[in-house]
């Protein structure tokens, strides 16, 4: 599973960026993709448009999970862990120059 | 007189004290810098200004109600957990909670997870709501990381006081003096 922060600053190119993702993951890889909302822009759009995102967009979470992924954006990083598991295994960067969908695509899939 | 190479090894030597000096110094004050940017639980970064209302849903899924956030009075989180023993040690929050609730501050339980809730017997103030699922949006504004921590925010959702962890005697004046502040301010609902 990978938990990431949606920037509402920036939803448009992060919702790109995670749509790449999910389409560079094969469906049996069993890799889930969870968006977290962190405003308003991102919940609206995603409550208008559920077409908007190939995953799931939480925009209540549990507070342990969602500082989690806050503090991973923090750092320009998303949250990987197994799925089933809590959110809060491994950091790995994605708004850094240099990773792209693909990259973090195979990331996900080792 | 001195001879040449001893002048110049204490010339060397002074020099290596002052830069190692220096390093000390810088050093000391990162970390001072460091440790008050830790001890504060807004979150660097994130626009300044009044919260957004604390919305959120409990674990059998009720929503917590906007309003509750808009108080006149002002409104407290209270960050808890069952599993969390420092919570139950917490000597001077039944008194504090009983101070906020006459005070028309009303107190929302925020847990950390969902099955984290506080028995109804050890609630306080009594039937305060347990929120397990918090808009993303909110606890975004918080560096949410110790139980117990106590949040207080003025009727605008301007965070006025906090603790974190268990409360000091000296805590409940403060907590009390910092909601008197935020009314004497002006401060008003929106």
């Amino acid at each position: 599973m990978a938990a990431f922060l949606l920037r509402s600053s920036s939803l448009s190119d992060d919702l790109s960026f995670w749509r790449d993702v999910a389409r560079l993951l094969p469906a049996a890889s069993g890799v889930r993709l969870v968006g977290y909302c962190d405003g308003r822009a991102c919940t609206d759009a995603s409550r208008l448009r559920p077409e908007v995102a190939p995953f799931p967009i939480i925009v209540y979470g549990e507070a342990v999970d969602s500082q989690a992924v806050i503090n991973a954006d923090m750092l320009g990083a998303f949250v990987s862990a197994d799925n089933g598991a809590e959110v809060g295994g491994e950091i790995i960067s994605w708004r850094v120059d240099g990773q792209e969908p693909d990259t973090i695509a195979t990331r996900l899939l080792r | 007189m001195m001879p040449r190479w001893i002048e110049y090894g204490i010339a060397a030597l002074l020099g290596v004290m002052i830069v190692a000096d220096g390093v000390l110094v810088a050093r000391v004050r990162y970390a001072a810098n460091r440790a008050s940017a830790n001890a504060s639980l807004k979150r660097a970064g994130v626009v300044d200004g009044p919260a957004p209302p604390l919305v959120g849903y409990t674990a059998s899924g009720d929503r917590l109600n906007e309003p509750h956030s808009r108080s006149p009075a002002g409104w407290a989180v209270r960050y808890a957990s069952r599993r969390c023993g420092y919570c139950a040690r917490d000597t001077h929050w039944p008194q504090l909670a009983l101070e906020l609730e006459r005070a028309g501050c009303p107190v929302t339980i925020l847990v950390p997870r969902a099955g984290a809730e506080l028995p109804s017997e050890g609630v306080l103030p009594a039937g305060a709501p347990q929120v397990a699922f918090v808009s993303v949006e909110w606890t975004k504004r918080f560096r949410l990381s110790v139980t117990p921590t106590l949040l207080l925010f003025s009727a605008r959702g301007t965070l006025i006081w906090y603790r974190q962890g268990i409360l000091a005697p000296d805590d409940l004046g403060a907590a009390l003096q910092a909601l008197e502040a935020a009314r004497g301010t002006g401060e008003r609902r929106r």
